[in-house]
């Protein structure tokens, strides 16, 4: 059963088409890759679904509901946390406040909170940070924060973009890890990722956009020996 | 709060309640009054502006507000029939949260439109309509008298006691004062404060993260334009005119601004040690320099702004944390063989 339905969604900035017509479906407890070359409309695509863009056309279905043009906040409420690429911290809050805020909004109890914040730092490796400020933490720590946030959100279905850009290679072993961690709770995620080696090892099946378009889709093995993906990342001349 | 902060908060106000026996002074006791008041300045500004980040320049707004409904609840003829509910035994009292009650419904008009927008352009728009607010009460004058402004002759008593001379009105200053002080500590201690902050440290991300930031930055814009209409309410009630020129004034938009960053953004204790400092520098300067007072208070406010971006009490703080961390540490090594 899919968790997540994208209908023909279209984003248009003035003349420039940023999404062109593009769908898709997550299913229940698949982990979906979602590739392409920048500027191919990744990061729009997940401002739309997550609710801070509205789309021009098209439609996004979550579980048995149309989502459509709802606030993010209502997005997050309805099962769906999102990480951005670039990363927000809440910089004069210390890494376990900004893990309690994300509990707070669905927990009103303060004690139950702290208890459940707790358990999410723990699972997400960060007891050691809980006390620091959120602006002294280092790139690595910050994406696993944010991360760690979203999770505190109690999603059904969390979308992340690029959680590994900028991370040396042990902390890309160490978020590889994670994501599958959290795949093994049952969890959906749709995952933006460069870094392919890691993107191979996480998703079991990956949908590839470039200019806007999805240009293709499906199994790992597959998508690294298909024609169109090879040409949009790295042009004509090296297409066999 | 821990039991040693407890104890002193109760003893701080054990000596504010003796401290007129001891300060027999009017002029002394007027000082206190006004500290008190700058104190609800301060707490007001800073719940929407240091805790929520969402900056004023227009607060005086809800503080002319607060004063327009706590003196029309008196000398209104119709209005002043609701205070019969009581016997007119509490209609000093009624007439404040009057006062409150009108701004509340009014800032929550205000704040459906004006958090469309952010930074500096929201500043911009809350001075904006302080300025209207001052022009709707100079014209509407079968409301407000115009410019003429409107005398308290006489304000009721609230049960036995006259609100004649200093006494009532420290108490009654000290009384909302503690109140505003409480009742901000405790929203900052709820669920609802975490939000606020994480609404000042980024927008986007509190959504993302489940927060409703439209709703909850009206929240504080109420409650604190609530805060600044006791203000108001109190200070019509104690000065016993108001005319839109003092009320809705630019300078008290600005005094809660400088309260607040001068003592120390985002902190309770911050805006108590700005007004404790302000109001006594003010008058200082004021006595024995003449003219030039705003020169050397202007000059002084720029060093503190300078020198001190967390404030004067945010400085006194960082300085003693670092003495202590310094003696804790000097502490082991100093135990170690060399």
């Amino acid at each position: 059963m899919p968790v997540l339905r994208v209908e023909n969604l279209t984003k248009k900035f003035g003349g420039l088409t940023a999404v062109s017509d593009v769908s898709f479906i997550v299913d229940d407890g698949e982990v979906l890759g979602l590739i392409g070359p920048n500027g191919a409309g990744k990061t729009t695509c997940f401002n739309m679904i997550a609710g801070s863009l509205p789309p021009t056309k098209g439609k996004v279905h979550f579980k048995d509901e149309t989502i459509t043009g709802l606030a993010p906040h209502k997005i997050c409420h309805k099962g769906i946390a999102r990480t951005f690429q670039i990363v927000k911290p809440l910089k004069k809050l210390s890494v376990f406040n900004n893990v309690l805020i994300a509990v707070l909004s669905k927990i009103k109890s303060l004690n139950e909170a702290e208890g459940k914040a707790r358990e999410v730092i723990a699972f997400s490796g960060m007891e050691n940070l809980a006390d620091k400020k959120a602006g002294e933490l280092s790139t690595g720590n910050l994406k696993r924060l944010e991360l760690t946030r979203a999770l505190a959100t109690n999603p059904s279905l969390l979308l992340l973009d690029e959680p590994m850009g900028g991370l040396n290679g042990q902390e890309v072993e160490q978020a590889i890890q994670l994501i599958k961690d959290i795949k093994e709770t049952g969890m959906t995620v749709v995952i933006i990722e460069h870094i392919m080696r890691a993107l191979m090892q996480v998703s079991d099946r990956i949908v590839v956009l470039a200019q806007g378009e999805k240009i293709a889709e499906g199994v790992p093995g597959d998508i690294a020996r298909n024609d169109a993906v090879i040409k949009a990342y790295l042009g004509e001349e090296y297409h066999a | 709060m821990t039991l040693n902060k407890k104890l002193a908060v109760m003893a701080a106000i054990l000596l504010l309640i003796v401290l007129p026996m001891l300060i027999t002074n009017n002029y002394f006791r007027h000082i206190i009054i006004i500290i008190f008041l700058s104190i609800i300045f301060g707490q007001s500004w800073n719940l929407l502006g240091g805790y929520t980040g969402q900056v004023s320049f227009g607060h005086a707004l809800f503080f002319a507000i607060g004063s327009y409904g706590t003196v029309l609840f008196i000398t209104n003829q119709s209005l002043n029939e609701l205070g019969g509910l009581f016997g007119h035994t509490l209609d000093p009292i009624l007439a404040l949260l009057f006062g409150a009650f009108c701004t509340i419904v009014i800032t929550f008009i205000l704040g459906l439109m004006i958090f469309r927008l952010r930074g500096p352009y929201l500043g911009l728009g809350t001075l904006a309509l302080a300025q209207i607010g001052m022009v709707i009460a100079m014209n509407w004058k079968s409301l407000t008298n115009g410019g003429e402004g409107i005398l308290l002759l006489d304000v009721p008593p609230i049960g036995p006691i006259e609100l004649l001379g200093k006494l009532p009105f420290y108490y009654l200053s000290m009384t909302l004062m503690l109140f505003s002080v409480f009742f901000v500590y405790h929203i900052i201690n709820s669920r609802m404060g975490y939000f606020l902050m994480a609404i000042r440290e980024d927008d986007d991300a509190s959504e993302a993260m489940g927060v409703p930031t439209r709703k909850y930055k009206i929240l504080a814009l109420i409650l604190s334009a609530f805060l600044a209409a006791l203000a108001g309410g109190f200070n019509a009630l104690y000065v016993g005119f108001i005319s839109p020129h003092d009320v809705f004034a630019l300078h008290i938009s600005i005094q809660m601004i400088f309260i607040t960053i001068v003592g120390g953004v985002g902190t309770i204790m911050g805006p108590i040690v700005g007004a404790v400092l302000l109001t006594i520098l003010s008058e200082v300067f004021q006595a024995y320099l003449g003219n030039a007072h705003l020169l050397v208070y202007g000059g002084l406010l720029v060093l503190v702004i300078l020198y001190m971006p967390e404030g004067v009490y945010g400085f006194i703080k960082q300085k003693w944390e670092r003495k202590r961390m310094v003696t804790a540490g000097a502490g082991i090594t100093g135990g170690e063989p060399d």
